[in-house]
């Protein structure tokens, strides 16, 4: 026979198991996952590198004639940094499948 | 280094070259300027070696370490050369009671040669940041 539960323990019950949820997520960010840090910093340097770009940019549109060379090694440094955060999720994606076709 | 710093290498030599240039143009235009009886002074860029010691963002970088400082040239300062030539001109206004008149001592063939100078280096500089580019595209084909 199943006993109903009313709303306020329904309430209760979500609300400890959130916080027990809330803890091992914690946990896992203190512990070192090598690939997760490289791929965030490959995400980061993206960000950092098309931001700059778009700093020079509008620089050079708005007549700044000494930006000119700075924009294309910025560009230059932003393709780079995408590159690579492209044969990083490659990586992770070849590996995800390589793991999800091990036939149990 | 990282790749992307060691881009900053060329990119300051294209930045230096490029006031290098600047300077000769502006030599170049103001070979016969006296105004005011002040006669203009012929510059000239000194460039030194440029140092990057800015935050490193990997912890593990050694800061003390000499190679991972090297962030290409930099113009150090801007010389002035106050001689002058003098010509003789009496009917010129500025000209002083002998009629000599001052004027700056440049010559245009030099100012067009650091102006090539001054361009093949930019040129030059434009291939090493190709070269280098392309050596980290290479790398990351590694595995493909």
């Amino acid at each position: 026979m199943v006993t109903p539960v009313s709303a306020a323990g329904n309430a209760e019950i979500l609300n400890k198991i959130l916080a027990a949820g809330a803890k091992p997520a914690k946990e896992t960010q203190e512990s070192f996952i090598p690939f997760e840090s490289i791929f965030k910093e490959a995400v980061n340097n993206v960000k950092l590198t098309e931001a700059v770009v778009q700093a020079d940019a509008i620089k050079v549109a708005a007549g700044d004639a000494d930006a000119l060379h700075t924009l294309t090694v910025d560009m230059a440094k932003a393709d780079i940094a995408l590159q690579m955060l492209v044969q990083v999720r490659n990586k992770a994606l070849e590996a995800y499948n390589e793991i999800m076709r091990i036939t149990l | 280094m990282s790749f992307l710093r060691s881009l900053n290498i060329p990119g300051s030599s294209l930045t230096a070259q490029k006031f290098r240039m600047e300077i000769a143009a502006q030599n170049m235009a103001n070979a016969a300027s006296n105004a005011g009886s002040r006669v203009y002074a012929k510059k000239t860029a000194v460039l030194g070696e440029r140092r990057d010691y800015g935050a490193f963002k990997r912890e593990y970088s050694n800061a003390v370490n000499e190679i991972n400082s090297y962030g290409g040239v930099e113009v150090k300062s801007v010389t002035e050369d106050a001689s002058f030539k003098v010509e003789y001109d009496p009917q010129n206004p500025l000209a002083d009671e002998n009629g000599y008149v001052k004027i700056p001592n440049i010559d245009t063939t030099e100012e067009m040669i650091e102006m090539m100078l001054a361009s093949r280096a930019y040129e030059a500089n434009v291939t090493a940041f190709n070269a280098v580019k392309q050596m980290a595209e290479k790398a990351l084909e590694i595995g493909k």
